[in-house]
């Protein structure tokens, strides 16, 4: 069995504090439409990855949970190199800071519901 | 355009407002039936995907998904079966899920013709479907007649393996039988066909199971086309992994199969110039859209389906969308990965579409993870957006793994690989 990668990749720090979201007020109430804003069809593209919205089921990180001021930085950071990746590098290079802000606060919001 | 709740109960067509929008997950058929009517054709990955994330981001549409099969098979990992490190049961997907948890009206039968004029789908059991909006993805098909000698039924002893199912375990069981110092034989089709890597990342792990089993044998890759997907990486590993073990003859070198004798297993190439004999042969033909799309009206002459490229509504017929192997999708490559982002964004757009809201700018991803063995992967990925007129990736975005990195890298996206299957068939299934 493979290790982790996050565990050579240096990643693990990051995740500690773990960020979660839940038991927040700021759910939309439930007879509002749902969003399906271009920040939604921009983050329900990466749940192929990371699992239905967002929650990994197996080997790839889980991006649930997460501020959307983490996602954007860390988006940042593969974008610019900063940080390391095997391919979130190559995604990370798709996308405009404006795309990287609603997407990060459309997975923020589903996060709190 | 502003949009209000009043309108969206409207665009539903469903009277009495808050308390069936409140309770709208556990609405009965029965009262939903005046909601907006989607049905799907095909619950592959790009089918089964927009009635999930129909259901998921709307749930008072009334959404019926129409696929003959109770388990399907995903092609992706198949080759990982025929490798003979992973399981049919591994591979297999079903419908459960989309039924029970998202209130899919899942339909055991075969679409067998689309009625565009009268909104209708009539299906194999004698089914009526009316439908608002209609997403067709029904995968490929064969053009069984491409090379002379061989036809449809031959698939029993020359197997493609390229739609998931008895075909992979024919092809994994033929490997098992074929002697140590035998050749196995892989006919590679010309572009456009599904999963562009897959030919390579298949008699890469063929090698892996031979290097262990059957030291002696070979690989020889006869291909209808110059070059391929990931090449470079491809012929770096299989030096670095096979020395010598596979072998890959390009078109122009007596790649191109013309004619197969079956019962001798035998190829041929520049009219009969050159001759290639086989102990396991798996031909792969080249394709097309699945016949019900042909059968509609929805293709091209070369077989495949224009679509808008910004949203995948047919150009052929109003209201109804392809998505998946059968679309011709600008850029984008024939993958589950592709299917999987496509049916997202007809998702989005048959829901805007519906409240009378313009549609979002298009986007969409894809990549393939390949296997060299269990341990060793490549990827190729890309962001698509609508540029100039039709999909195309990001400039500066996607690419293929670098070259020459260590072989932490290569396990690390093998480990990936698998991240990636369990992601995406819960993404599409679960
Ligand atoms: C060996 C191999 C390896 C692959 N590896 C990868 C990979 O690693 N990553 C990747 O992204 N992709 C991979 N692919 C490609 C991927 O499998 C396809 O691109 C993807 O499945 C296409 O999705 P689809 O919805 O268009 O068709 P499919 O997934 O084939 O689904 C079509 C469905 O429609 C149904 N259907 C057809 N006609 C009708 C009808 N008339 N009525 C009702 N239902 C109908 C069929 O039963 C089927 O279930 C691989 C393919 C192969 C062959
Ligand atoms: C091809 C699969 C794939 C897709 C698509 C993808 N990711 Fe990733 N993501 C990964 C992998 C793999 C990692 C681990 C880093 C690496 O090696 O690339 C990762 C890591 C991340 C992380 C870091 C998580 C942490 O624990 O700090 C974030 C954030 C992230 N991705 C966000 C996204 C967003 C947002 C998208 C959609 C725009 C996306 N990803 C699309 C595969 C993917």
């Amino acid at each position: 069995m493979i290790k982790h990668p996050g565990v050579r990749m240096g990643l693990l720090p990051l995740l500690v504090g773990g960020f979660l979201l839940l038991g927040s007020t700021a759910a939309p109430a439930a007879d509002e439409p749902s969003d399906v804003s271009q920040g939604a069809l921009l983050a329900i593209t990466c749940f192929a990855c990371h699992g239905f919205e967002g929650k990994s089921v197996g080997g790839m990180p889980s991006i649930r949970g997460f501020p959307a001021d983490y996602l954007i930085s860390q988006m940042q950071a593969f974008r610019d190199g900063s940080r390391p990746s095997t391919v979130m590098g190559r995604h990370a290079t798709g996308y405009s800071d404006e795309e990287l802000r609603i997407m990060a606060h459309y997975i923020e919001m589903i996060s709190k519901q | 355009m502003a949009f209000t709740r009043r309108d969206f109960i409207k665009t539903l067509g469903i009277g009495g407002g808050a308390t069936l929008l409140s309770g709208c997950v556990s609405m009965s058929e029965e009262r939903n039936n005046s909601a907006a009517k989607v049905v799907v054709i095909g619950g592959g990955s790009g089918g089964a995907t927009v009635a999930k994330y129909l259901k998921h981001l709307e749930p008072a549409l009334s959404v019926t998904l129409v696929e003959p099969t109770a388990t399907f098979h995903t092609c992706y990992g198949s080759n990982w079966v025929i490798g003979g490190f992973k399981q049919m049961a591994d591979i297999a997907q079903s419908y459960g899920n989309l039924q029970d948890k998202y209130g899919v009206r899942v339909v055991r039968d075969r679409a067998i013709a689309i009625e565009a004029d009268k909104h209708q789908v009539r299906l194999a059991g004698g089914t009526t479907l009316n439908y608002d909006k209609l997403v067709v993805s029904p995968g490929i098909d064969f053009r069984f007649d491409a090379v002379a000698g061989y036809n449809k039924e031959d698939a029993q002893r020359i197997p493609h393996a390229y739609q998931a199912g008895e075909q992979t375990v024919l092809l994994r069981k033929q490997l098992e039988a074929m002697p140590d110092g035998g050749t196995f034989i892989l006919v590679a089709p010309g572009n456009p066909f599904r999963c562009p890597p897959g030919p390579y990342e298949r008699a890469s792990l063929v090698a892996h199971y031979f290097k262990q089993h059957k030291p002696r044998a070979k690989v020889l890759i006869l291909d209808n086309k110059e070059n391929f997907s990931k090449q470079g990486l491809f012929v770096q590993g299989w030096k670095e992994l096979y020395g010598e073990m596979i072998e890959w003859v390009p078109a122009s070198q007596g790649g191109q199969v013309e004619e197969i004798d079956v019962n001798n297993k035998t190829l041929f190439s520049d009219a009969g110039f050159n001759e290639f004999k086989g102990d396991v042969i798996n031909y792969i033909p080249p394709q097309r859209a699945g016949q019900i799309a042909a059968d509609s009206g929805l293709t091209d002459p070369l077989g495949w389906c224009p679509v808008d490229q910004k949203n995948f509504a047919s150009t052929q017929h109003a209201d109804i969308y392809v998505i998946g192997d059968a679309s011709m999708a600008g850029e984008m490559p024939k993958s589950g990965h592709s299917a999987n982002t496509q049916g997202k964004v007809v998702a989005v757009d048959i829901i805007r579409r519906l409240r009378e809201q313009e549609s979002v700018e298009l986007s969409a991803v894809n990549t393939c993870y390949s296997l060299l063995t269990p341990d060793y992967a490549i990827t190729v990925a890309a962001v698509y957006k609508y540029i100039d007129g039709s999909i195309r990736g990001v400039p500066g975005a996607g690419g293929v793994s670098p070259m020459d990195v260590d072989r932490e890298f290569r396990r690390t996206e093998a480990y990936y690989a698998q991240g990636w299957y369990d992601s995406i068939t819960d993404d599409i299934w679960g």
